[in-house]
């Protein structure tokens, strides 16, 4: 839950790892840039340890795990 | 959770199919986020199912699968899939389904709604459930529920809007469904023959369903406009003898009062945060002579201030919904009618630039970032709905040539969709159609009608 009084943020960028079986590294998340506003970056933090797992990567990938880095625009 | 499966859908979608992961490198770097402009979600909608140990609730089971389809159909932001390439079979209860076929080729599914409808005395019920096809997790519910309503196709209409804004909750991309808003309007329908200057303001859902009279003034009533909450219908009344703005609940049709501000004014323009109206006065003056000027009036302290002070007709005032510290509006003080941006303290005056012709009926878009309107453009014949990015001064056309006038835009709450008038068909109607200008859609059809003006949300 982001402040009602935040009406627009900078976008926060959240940088971590999907492993093969499509679990994300709880300890590979972290924020690259926060926005600043600690309820919003909290939320997008939030938001990535609840979509563990996604589905896993696919055959053809022959690496460990994925970085991702995924930003977060805020829309009220 | 909401939060979560929002987000794991946008990953799924846009991480995997932006850049592919390099299959030689060690360990592949995806780069996205939200809103990328990804294309919409690929939704199952199979026909919900009556369950048939009841008598009757057909009329209302087919009401029900109309109305999800055509919301959803209309969202802007979900892909219901065509019904041609589902599985054979009925699908109200989670054993009927078999996630394998819904995300095979052809049906290529990453969501799926479906559920049972049924008959319970006056009551009709739903059981329904989204589910993510996609997700490797033993539970692929992102939700299930029951609803039950009133057994009329009203009513029922009524669920299905829910139902599909529930959906739109999920899958929107974090804005809301528009399937309970409404749009007010202006309309011959009622006009006796020996009559021709009457218009009453009507009401009808965003879907062209439930039209309804909302004045009963038997004169000219016209240019409504929402107020914040929903709560009042601004608009323009002859009923006294000449042009005043009146309020009037669209829910009981009560009128409340509002004070005569001097002279006619017409066109009420409520600012976004409930506490202003921007309208048009004749009650100013211009170097001794009278001339249509915008004002601002404050409701909550009575305070009424002029805005504008220039030769020439200033109409149509707009709020920047974003802020409330902007307004833009429509003067021909360089000759032909052009829109305007100005403080809405005064100042900071400019022209959006368009290479001549007539531009009018601004409509400012939620986010702020966009203004609509109707433009003549030199060498055209026709006026055709535009929208103009603010930040880069950019124009993109979205009706066409061939397409009649084009007038009047007016904005979803969710930016995504548009109403306007147009004469295409013969006769001025209102339509609606997304904000790139697909999904034309021809909403009103008896006598003519004009200048809709599209609710805020609806509180829930």
């Amino acid at each position: 839950m982001v402040d009602t009084s935040v009406t627009r943020a900078p976008r926060v960028y959240v940088r971590f790892d999907i492993l093969r079986n499509g679990a994300i590294d709880p300890n590979s998340i972290r924020l690259e840039r926060p926005s600043g506003i600690t309820s919003l970056d909290n939320s997008a933090r939030r938001a990535v340890f609840a979509a563990s797992p996604l589905p896993p990567l696919p055959d053809a990938y022959r690496g460990s795990r994925v970085s991702v880095q995924f930003w977060f625009e805020y829309t009220r | 959770m909401k939060h979560a499966s929002r987000f794991a859908a946008c990953l799924i979608l846009l991480g995997w199919m932006t850049p592919a992961p390099r299959l030689e490198s060690k360990q592949a770097d995806i780069v996205t986020g939200t809103r990328t402009g990804a294309e919409s979600v690929r939704l199952a909608v199979p026909l919900f199912m009556l369950d048939l140990t009841g008598a009757g609730g057909q009329e209302l089971t087919g009401a029900f699968n109309e109305t999800l389809w055509d919301d959803l159909d209309f969202s802007g932001v979900v892909l219901p899939i065509s019904r041609s390439f589902y599985p054979l079979g009925r699908f109200g209860r989670p054993a009927d389904v078999d996630v394998s076929a819904w995300t095979a080729p052809g049906v290529d599914a990453q969501f799926l709604t479906f559920g049972g409808a049924f008959l319970n005395g006056n009551s009709f019920v739903i059981e329904a459930y989204l589910w993510d096809l996609r997700t490797r997790i033993e539970d692929r519910e992102t939700f299930s529920l029951r609803m039950t309503t009133e057994a009329t196709e009203a009513a029922v209409r009524l669920m299905a809007h829910k139902y599909a804004d529930r959906i739109i909750d999920d899958l929107g991309g974090g804005r809301r469904g528009i399937f309970q808003t409404k749009i007010a309007f202006e309309s011959t329908r009622t006009t006796p023959a020996d009559k021709l200057r009457v218009k009453e303001i009507f009401v009808m859902d965003y879907d062209g369903h439930n039209q309804y009279q909302l004045t009963t003034d038997a004169d000219l009533a016209v240019t409504p406009n929402w107020s914040a909450d929903n709560s009042q219908i601004g608009y323009t009344s002859y009923a006294a003898g000449t042009a005043q703005l009146a309020l009037i609940s669209p829910v009981d049709r009560r009128g409340f009062p509002f004070p005569n501000l001097g002279q006619t004014n017409t066109m009420p323009s409520w600012s976004s945060d409930g506490t202003r109206i921007a309208y048009v006065s004749s009650k100013a003056e211009v170097r001794g002579v009278p001339d249509q000027e915008i004002f601002v009036y404050n409701t909550a302290t009575g305070t009424d201030r002029r805005l504008t002070n220039s030769r020439g007709v200033d109409v149509s005032p707009v709020w920047n919904p974003a802020t409330n510290n902007q307004i833009a509006f429509v003067s021909d003080r360089f000759g032909t009618p052009q829109i305007f941006i100005i403080d809405a303290e005064g100042g900071n005056l400019r022209r959006i630039e368009t290479s001549g012709g007539e531009a009018v009926s601004p409509a400012w878009s939620p986010d702020g970032q966009t203004i609509a309107f109707s433009w003549l453009r030199p060498g055209s014949v026709n006026r055709n709905i535009y929208i103009y990015d603010v930040a880069s001064r950019g124009i993109a056309q979205l009706t066409q040539e061939g397409s009649g006038d084009n007038d009047f835009p007016t904005w979803s709450p969710d930016g995504r969709h548009l109403a306007f008038e147009s004469n295409r068909g013969g006769s001025s109607q209102i339509y609606s159609m997304l904000a790139d200008g697909s999904k034309v859609r021809q909403l009103t059809q008896a006598g003519t009608n004009h200048n809709p003006s599209w609710s805020n949300y609806v509180e829930r």
